[in-house]
Formats: structure tokens, C-alpha cells, sequence
């Protein structure tokens, strides 16, 4: 509960806003007037909106609407239509008033906004209104040359929904530099008790949206910025990860992972409820292994969700059918759902609503998501690590075993495993090839897996399409291992073996790329040197031919300077 | 017989603005005591249902129903007051 200064409990109201309670701890200021400042398009009106739909459907609270830019059939239009009750839902009703001046207002003077006051306290009282959003007041002064009105009125507004014991927000549409609050409104942040600021960041070419609370009198609040999106679900405030570590399921339940030997590398498979890394080079099989996994959970009914990155789901199916991985008739029985996005198309914490949307109707057992890397497109590294913790905290809340995928270290750069993901995961298995009497082959390694005892081996892996197989890999010799003491040191010098190959691969591969790139700038640059002398050879030839020309015109000049000492 | 004008002037009871604008308006129509006008004068705390009919959100407003134009502020602007004053159509 929130205590105020003297230490008194403050009574809040939920704001409808998933995850925004949690940031306030507790909700809305109940009775008091919040002012919610953002840029223009920055969610203040859908938040408006979703604050009075939910009160009203939820809490049986009537709301009010007064809207200042848009006409409110616009508003209904656009507002999010998933956040709209079935109807004959709604517990308590939204009235709506168009507080826009007709076109046809002229100012010849001061004025103020008594009839707002007026009509909206007959509605108020007609109607037993609870909550009330006015959606940009200040579109109300762009006709007013006075600019002392608006401060005034808006303090006036304020000072009347606190009088009317109205639970208020009143939105603000900041200057184009997004941070600031229009001088006019810095007393009105005074006035009200609490200020919500909505911001915006060029993330590339995507936006960011985050939110902070700026002030909650005589209340605390989680500090800092909070990602929140827009989506047809309305707003959500993503909540900050927690870092899950230890956390593992009590019931020690084990999921195939859809290949025989894995499973007992995995002493069983993997542990129900955790997120398995499945990192690798392009081309290692990841998005096969992916697929196992989701089939063995159709073989025994679960239901399975496949996310995918940049590739169509489509073709991932048909791949997956080309090494005997056929789910076409658990597609057609809805047990299997894939779902490929654009990952640079929308910033991840939009991605983030879209798969926890996903799983929330199809309720999966198991998901895959590949790759996970690719969230690094949609708004960098920051973001990608954030919204990963997030998804790796989903599918441990709701008991979902999920594996995903990671590129690791590709030649644009662009891509490369996730430190996140690498650290939080459960388990972390890696794919790699080997070169081995001639051939490439794909070996699989398992890095990590938290509380179980695991087979640090590297395996070769096979791939037909009869399916997957593990074989093992012999060393020059062969190792036995004699006594349990040697067992583990062994253990522990294959687990620092395979994670020091690991980053040789990767260095090998980062030094290849760094070698090729460095051929093609010495290539260019031996190109340009042969180029300049040409042109070199060109301009000495010219100049020969001009020779003369150049000294007759010196010989003037020569002569000219003469003049002007003896003249 | 002359036909009067009819103005409307919604004012928050009560307020500077609303007696200014009463007092601005009273002195225009003196000047302009050719035409005929017919004031009436609205509190919207008396009756919001007309100030929600005409879309009166803020106060004073000036409304001439053979207009489409409105006026809002206290009238105080008396060049904008009497321009449009004589634009309204004589009944």
C-alpha cells in the first residue's frame, strides 16, 4: 500500500494500463488530477481512452471523455479495437464531449472555459461520472493570442475536478523536442499530483517508446524509464526484467528434445519450464533442431508455437519436411502455430506484445524462436537483450520450455549471440563444424545446462531425411576414463576444451572475415594507386604539349612585374 | 416593422469576463441603435443543455443564429465586435 508523507495510505485506482500499476505502485492518484505529457503520437489519447474504457468495463466507474483534437467517432474509430468490452459489457458507461471550437471562432477577447466547466459537471452529475480524460486541452488556445489564459484556465480545470473529487487525467502535448512541458503547463504540473511523461527515442529508424513518472505526491513510484508499446492490444507497460538465475521448476519434468541422444547427453532432455540457447554458426542446423523439438511435443499432443525471424514460416515447414520433420497434419489440427515476422519492422518490445499475444490465445507447451538474434535489428543491443530477459521470464512464468536460436557471430556483424540470452538461458548448446578428414561436419556441444549433470562430449551430428542423429566423436586414440575422480576432472577439462574451441571458431571466423576484408581494401587501394599514375602519366604528357604556352604566358608575366618597379 | 437581429450571449455567471462582455456588447449595440437587435443572455450554469447543443465550451461566447460565425472572448476587441455586428444579415 502507498503511504503519503504523514504516512497515511494514498488511495489509488487501477489506470487500466497493464503494468503501469506496477510502476506507480498501486495505480492513479483516486480523486486527483494526472497529467500525462508526451510528444505528438505518443500514445496520451489510446491511454486516455484505456483509462476510462477499462474503468468503466473492469470497476464499473462511468468515465467522461472530453476530446479537444479529434471528434470522438475518430476516437472510437481509432481507439484499439480489442480494448473495447463486448457490447453490453461495459459496467459503467463513456460519455463523450467534443470540446472542439467550431472553425468559425473568432477571438475578440479574453476568455475562459466556464462552459466546459458547465456542461461537463451536468454530465457528471447526470450520469454519476467517475473518471474523467480531457485529450488535449491546449488545442483550445491555438486560437488565443493571450497566452496567460491557458495557464490560468488549465490551473482553474484542475483546481475544479480536484473540488469535483474526480479521478482525472488531463493529457499535454509537449514541444517537438519531446521532453520539455510548453512553459504554460510548468504550474499545472504543480497543481496536479501527479506527472507522467511519455517519450520517444530514434532507435535508427525505429522508435522507442518509454515512459517515466516525473512526480506522485506524497507517493513512491518505481524511478526510471519504462518501455511501453501501442499495439491493437492498447498500451502495455513492459514490465523492467527481473534476472531470473536459480528459479529452476521444483517438479524435475523432462521434454524430449525430438532427438534419442541428445536426450540422454540431457540426462532425460530438457527441464521443463526452461529456455534453452541453441547458438551456432549459419548453416549448423539450428532452426532443424528447433523444429525436433516442437515435434516431439505434437507426437505426444502438446500444443507447439514456432516464431521465426525473417524467413517465412512456410519455408521453414517445407525445410523441416525435407529431414523428416513433417507437421503439416498438426498444423491442420492446431496443435502446431507458426508465426514469422520482419524483425527490423517494429521495435522489439512491439515483438514482445506479438509473441506474448501468440502464446496468451494458443497456450503452447514448447516455443521456438529463431533467432532470437535477430531482435538486435529491431532497435540494437539494448533492446534486444531487454526484450529477451523479458521473453526468457515469460516462458518461465507460464511453464513453457522454449529454445532460441542465435546467430552466432555472422559475417555482416550484425548478429552475434546475445550476452543475455547466453547468461540467463538454462541451457546452452552450441553448433559448430568440424573438418575432419576432408569433410565438413556439424558437431554439437553442450555448453551449459543449469542443474543438471550433462555430457560434455561433443557430438557429430548427423542429418538425413530419416531424421537427426547424434554419432560420437573420437579423438586420435581414444580417452578411458578410469575412477571418478579422473570422470570429473575430465568432465571439467572438456567443458573448458569445448568453450575455449568455441571461441577459437568464433576468432578463427571473425579473423577470416577481418582477412577477406582486408584483401578487398588492398585490392581497391592497389586499383586507385594504378589509376593515379595513369592519370599521372596523362597530365606530364599534357603539360609537355603545353610547354611553350606556359612560358610565353610566364615571360608576360615576368615582364608585367618589371614594369611596375621601373614605371 | 423592422424585424430585431437576434444575439445570443452565453457568460458564466459570476465571472469577470461574463460582466465585461455583458457591458462591451451593451455599448455596441447603443452605437449601432439604427439596427434593431434582440439580446438574450445565457448562463450556461444555468442551462449546459443549450451550451452543449451549441457547442459552447468556452465563455463568453457571442452567437448570432443567422450566422455561422461566432464570437468568443469578453468582447473587450471592439473593432472585431462591431465587424461583425454589421456582417449579420438584417432579419
Amino acid at each position: 500500500m502507498q503511504l503519503d508523507d504523514a504516512g497515511r495510505p494514498v488511495p489509488t485506482i487501477p489506470s487500466g494500463i497493464p503494468g503501469l500499476d506496477g510502476v506507480l505502485r498501486g495505480g492513479f492518484p483516486r480523486g486527483r488530477t494526472t497529467i500525462v505529457v508526451g510528444g505528438p503520437g505518443s500514445g496520451k489519447t489510446v491511454l486516455a481512452m484505456q483509462f476510462l474504457v477499462r474503468g468503466a468495463a473492469e470497476f464499473n466507474e462511468p468515465g467522461l471523455m472530453i476530446t479537444f483534437e479529434e471528434s470522438p467517432d475518430a476516437l472510437e474509430r481509432n481507439f484499439p479495437s480489442a480494448l473495447w468490452p463486448a457490447a453490453g459489457a461495459l459496467g459503467g458507461r463513456v460519455e463523450m464531449l467534443d470540446g472542439r471550437l467550431p472553425d468559425e471562432a473568432i477571438e475578440a477577447g479574453e476568455f475562459d472555459l466556464g462552459g466546459l466547466i458547465a456542461i461537463a459537471s451536468a454530465i457528471i452529475e447526470k450520469h454519476g461520472i467517475k473518471r474523467i480524460a480531457i485529450d488535449g486541452l491546449d488545442a483550445l488556445f491555438a486560437i488565443s493570442e493571450h497566452p496567460s489564459i491557458r495557464r490560468r484556465e488549465i490551473i482553474r480545470v484542475i483546481h475544479w475536478l480536484t473540488e469535483a473529487g474526480l479521478s482525472a487525467l488531463l493529457t499535454v502535448t509537449s514541444d517537438e523536442d519531446d521532453r520539455r512541458v510548453p512553459r504554460s503547463f510548468d504550474l499545472a504540473e504543480y497543481a496536479a499530483d501527479a506527472v507522467i511523461r511519455l517519450h520517444s527515442t530514434l532507435l535508427g529508424e525505429l522508435a522507442r517508446r518509454t515512459l517515466s513518472v516525473v512526480k506522485m505526491r506524497g507517493a513512491a513510484f518505481v524511478g526510471g524509464a519504462h518501455a511501453y508499446t501501442i499495439s491493437r492490444f492498447g498500451m502495455r507497460v513492459l514490465a523492467t526484467p527481473i534476472r531470473t538465475t536459480a528459479a529452476v521448476a521444483s517438479l524435475d519434468t523432462r521434454l524430449s528434445s525430438g532427438i534419442d541422444r541428445l536426450d540422454r547427453m540431457l540426462l532425460g532432455g530438457f527441464r521443463r519450464g526452461t529456455t534453452t540457447l541453441l547458438s551456432g554458426l549459419p548453416g549448423t542446423s539450428k532452426t532443424t533442431l528447433g523444429m525436433a523439438f516442437l515435434k516431439a511435443g505434437t507426437r505426444a499432443g502438446e500444443r507447439v508455437l514456432y516464431i521465426g525471424f525473417d524467413e517465412p514460416s512456410s519455408q521453414v515447414l517445407i525445410d523441416a519436411r525435407s529431414v523428416g520433420i513433417d507437421v503439416e497434419d498438426d498444423v491442420r489440427a492446431g496443435l502446431f502455430v507458426a508465426e514469422s515476422f520482419s524483425a527490423g519492422s517494429v521495435i522489439g518490445d512491439d515483438h514482445f506484445i506479438a509473441i506474448q499475444h501468440l502464446i496468451d490465445t494458443h497456450r503452447p507447451t514448447r516455443v521456438v524462436i529463431d533467432p532470437i538474434s535477430a531482435l538486435e535489428k529491431a532497435g540494437g543491443r539494448g533492446v534486444a537483450d531487454a526484450v529477451t530477459e523479458r521473453l526468457v521470464g515469460l516462458m518461465k512464468e507460464r511453464d513453457i520450455t522454449a529454445v532460441m536460436t542465435a546467430v552466432a557471430a555472422s559475417p555482416s556483424g550484425e548478429e552475434s549471440t546475445p550476452a543475455r540470452v547466453s547468461t540467463i538461458a538454462d541451457t546452452w548448446i552450441h553448433l559448430s563444424f568440424a573438418n575432419r578428414g576432408g569433410e565438413r561436419n556439424r558437431t554439437l556441444t553442450i555448453v551449459k545446462s543449469r542443474g543438471t549433470a550433462h555430457s560434455n562430449q561433443m557430438r557429430e551430428l548427423l542429418l538425413s531425411n530419416g531424421g537427426i542423429e547424434l554419432a560420437d566423436v573420437y579423438a586420435s586414440g581414444g580417452n578411458v576414463l578410469v575412477g571418478t575422480a579422473r570422470a570429473e576432472r575430465e568432465q571439467q577439462e572438456a567443458a573448458d576444451r569445448a568453450a575455449e574451441a568455441l571461441g577459437f571458431e568464433q576468432e578463427l571466423f571473425a579473423l577470416d572475415r577481418e582477412g577477406e576484408a582486408l584483401e578487398r581494401t588492398l585490392q581497391d587501394a592497389q586499383r586507385r594507386l594504378d589509376e593515379l599514375h595513369e592519370h599521372r602519366t596523362n597530365l606530364v604528357r599534357r603539360t609537355a604539349a603545353s610547354g611553350p604556352a606556359h612560358e610565353r604566358d610566364t615571360d608576360i608575366i615576368h615582364a608585367l612585374r618589371r614594369g611596375d618597379t621601373t614605371a | 416593422m423592422t424585424v430585431a437581429v437576434v444575439l445570443c450571449l452565453f457568460v458564466a455567471d459570476g465571472g469577470p469576463r461574463s460582466a465585461a462582455a455583458i457591458a462591451n456588447i451593451t455599448v455596441a449595440l447603443v452605437d449601432m441603435r439604427d439596427r434593431a437587435f434582440a439580446l438574450e443572455i445565457v448562463n450556461v450554469y444555468d442551462d449546459p443543455d443549450r451550451a452543449l447543443l451549441n457547442r459552447v465550451l468556452v465563455t463568453p461566447t457571442l452567437l448570432a443564429p443567422a450566422s455561422a460565425q461566432r464570437l468568443v472572448g469578453d468582447l473587450s476587441e471592439a473593432a472585431q465586435l462591431r465587424y461583425f455586428l454589421q456582417g449579420l444579415p438584417a432579419a
